[in-house]
């Protein structure tokens, strides 16, 4: 089902201007360019893109787990209430697994493999509040059933290499739930997992998601999982959000013509019934160093002109909607049919 | 006519320290020139050990593979190789980093004796022409192409001993959805021009839907439904079948034509599968015959066979649609 778009927006996260640098002798890369969004408490924000469109970067940037070889500008970041613009190593650490906390893609080289279960749960537990050994167990029992372990107590004393993709899955986001964080930053969590066990992470997520009302910033390639848990939608290409609105409106009326066909090169129907094509997008995508220098995406675009070569097109909201739109020359609401 | 490749009662088991598991535990699968069969299943399902045993990378415990209705011996990999080729999802790891793309390309038509150094050379430009890569690309190494430009490579190999059958394995799992379009098309076409038998293994059911004739869902070891794209897919029967079509985003479709299947638990220890109905442990349908009986193939006409002891009971309901 698709999520209620008309959440009450209470805003939780709000990034103006990020930026990632990639710091190299032979002059600076901007990996990530000038993105800015804001995620709601109780709302789902996928920010979608294929690979090397800077969206895992992305939230490390905001979790500051980047290496040190990549730098983070920003004009603005808040996180409910408090200035991250340019923190200091304390100042992440007091957020950090307690308002914002990260659910990997592979829970297996994200969780220790030598500690069972119970141990990193207290540890986590633990990191945020001052408990009792005992009553951390007890916590971690609760965070388990939350997260809809069956025989959560039979399950503490085990390694992660000893439990199922599944089942890894909801034991890193039960870590991810144990400092009562506000705010999710999922990126990818279901891509590694099976059709029929992502289905189930899937609505797990969503249910958290409203009986905590958490913000959530979901990053996927998968078009089919945005719809499935995101109320707003931010398209990025190449370092840049090029398109962002609600999933409805996005999905049914892009604007942008690489959402237009990525939403297009996706199979539909039957090549052997009806012997239609998929839509190509010609080309690859740019690498951060070799960005043509108007619109990043002007290469592989049917619709670019020649502005298109020169100028990078900014994201501009448009009037009277929710839709923020970065092209000189959009699709116009009634040509997507 | 005999069938382009038949798959009789293919069984394939790997020995492992706390036991047997039998990956494969007999499929019979039939396949016509030109026709695509897509193969779905969960991670674990037996399908990847079902087309390694195809192209000979395995060795079946028992079953026969039989191309244009002659025998081949499924220990020997040499007698399969010319006529039966693979593609595989991770074109990185299938490979060899050192070699040129070009070198790659010839490799299959040296170790086959295929023409002298200069023919081979020749064919292999036009394979990789063929595939996209163009002259100027062909002396780079693997990591130095994008992955969608690998997995043309990939393709490119496959097509250098002009097989009849390919077994194409995830191929476009790892790669972004607009390279997705652009290497289906591209093996559609190839389809086309050499009337190619493909079985297409892949999790995602739309790109399944969109590349088969025929469609076949597999749950640890066995094909427990298999028919015709759009009968499978308008009207799927088998309680897993259902799961993954709802799973898929496509609930309200499912809703419609019988009984909604939500999967509780994950796949079972395939060392100690399920008595009866393998699928029974996660069934929300299962009565007491599903433990008792193993559930055999019935066809439902139009070549859409399922093995489920309870299909007959929702199969009217949207019938229609299946005539």
């Amino acid at each position: 089902m698709m999520p209620n778009a008309s959440v009450p927006r209470e805003s939780l996260l709000d990034v103006e201007g990020l930026s990632i640098l990639i710091k190299d002798k032979r002059g600076d890369v901007r990996a990530v360019e000038d993105v800015s969004f804001s995620v709601a408490a109780g709302e789902t924000l996928a920010l979608v893109g294929e690979s090397g469109a800077g969206k895992s970067l992305t939230a490390l940037a905001l979790m500051r787990l980047l290496p040190k070889t990549l730098a983070v500008e920003a004009k603005r970041i808040t996180l409910a209430g408090k200035d991250l613009t340019s923190p200091s190593e304390l100042d992440i650490r007091k957020v950090r697994g307690s308002i914002m906390a990260m659910i990997f893609q592979d829970p297996l080289s994200a969780l220790n493999p030598v500690l069972t279960v119970e141990r990193q749960l207290v540890e986590a537990i633990r990191l945020h509040e001052t408990i009792s050994r005992s009553d951390a167990r007890a916590r971690a029992l609760e965070l388990l059933d939350m997260v809809r372990i069956p025989a959560a107590s039979a399950r503490l004393g085990e390694y992660p290499h000893r439990l199922s993709g599944g089942m890894r899955q909801r034991v890193m986001i039960a870590m991810a739930l144990a400092g009562r964080p506000r705010l999710i930053l999922a990126d990818e969590p279901t891509t590694a997992l099976d059709v029929t066990i992502s289905g189930q992470i899937l609505d797990l997520l969503k249910e958290l998601q409203r009986d905590l009302g958490l913000g959530m910033l979901f990053i996927t390639h998968d078009l089919h999982v945005v719809r499935s848990v995101a109320h707003r939608v931010a398209v990025m290409y190449s370092g840049r959000v090029v398109e962002s609105g609600t999933v409805a409106d996005v999905f049914e009326r892009p604007r942008h013509p690489y959402t237009e066909g990525l939403i297009q090169a996706r199979p539909h129907g039957s090549f052997v019934t009806d012997g239609h094509r998929l839509r190509e997008i010609a080309g690859t995508v740019p690498v951060p160093s070799a960005r043509p220098p108007g619109c990043a995406f002007e290469p592989r675009c049917g619709r670019a002109e020649a502005d298109c070569r020169q100028i990078v097109p900014p994201l501009v909201l448009e009037p009277g909607t929710a839709r923020s739109l970065a092209c000189f020359h959009p699709l116009q609401q009634e040509q997507y049919a | 006519m005999s069938p382009r490749l038949q798959i009789d009662a293919m069984v394939v088991e790997h020995r492992t320290k706390r036991g047997v598991v039998h990956a494969v535990a007999g499929v019979s699968l039939e396949l016509e020139a030109g026709e695509t069969l897509g193969l779905v299943g969960e991670s674990g399902c037996g399908k990847s050990s079902l087309a390694r045993a195809i192209v000979g990378l395995n060795t079946p415990k028992s079953g026969a593979i039989r191309i244009d209705g002659r025998a081949t011996d499924p220990g020997r990999r040499g007698a399969q190789a010319r006529a039966i080729q693979m593609v595989f999802q991770d074109p990185y790891g299938s490979l060899n980093p050192r070699m040129s793309v070009r070198e790659l390309v010839e490799e299959p038509l040296s170790v086959h004796r295929l023409g002298n150094r200069a023919e081979r050379a020749a064919r292999a430009k036009a394979l990789l022409e063929r595939v996209g890569i163009s002259a100027a690309m062909q002396d780079r190494l693997p990591h130095q192409l994008s992955g969608g430009q690998r997995q043309r490579v990939g393709i490119a190999r496959a097509m250098a001993l002009e097989p009849k059958i390919v077994i194409c394995d995830e191929p476009v799992s790892a790669l972004d959805v607009s390279v997705q379009a652009q290497v289906l098309n591209l093996l559609l076409d190839l389809q086309k021009e050499q009337e190619l038998t493909f079985l297409f293994i892949s999790h995602d059911l739309e790109v399944v839907r969109y590349v088969s004739h025929r469609i076949a869902v597999m749950y640890l070891g066995v094909i427990v439904e298999i028919g015709p794209a759009e009968g499978v897919w308008s009207l799927p029967l088998h309680p897993y079948t259902r799961a993954l079509m709802q799973t898929a985003g496509d609930a309200e479709r499912v809703a419609a034509t019988g009984p909604m299947v939500t999967l509780a638990s994950e796949l079972p220890n395939p060392l100690h599968p399920p008595s009866g109905c393998r699928f029974r442990t996660r069934c929300p349908l299962a009565i007491e015959v599903c433990a008792r009986d193993v559930p055999a193939l019935e066809d439902f006409g139009d070549g859409h066979r399922v093995a489920c002891h309870r299909a007959r009971e929702w199969a009217g309901i949207a019938a229609p649609a299946h005539a």
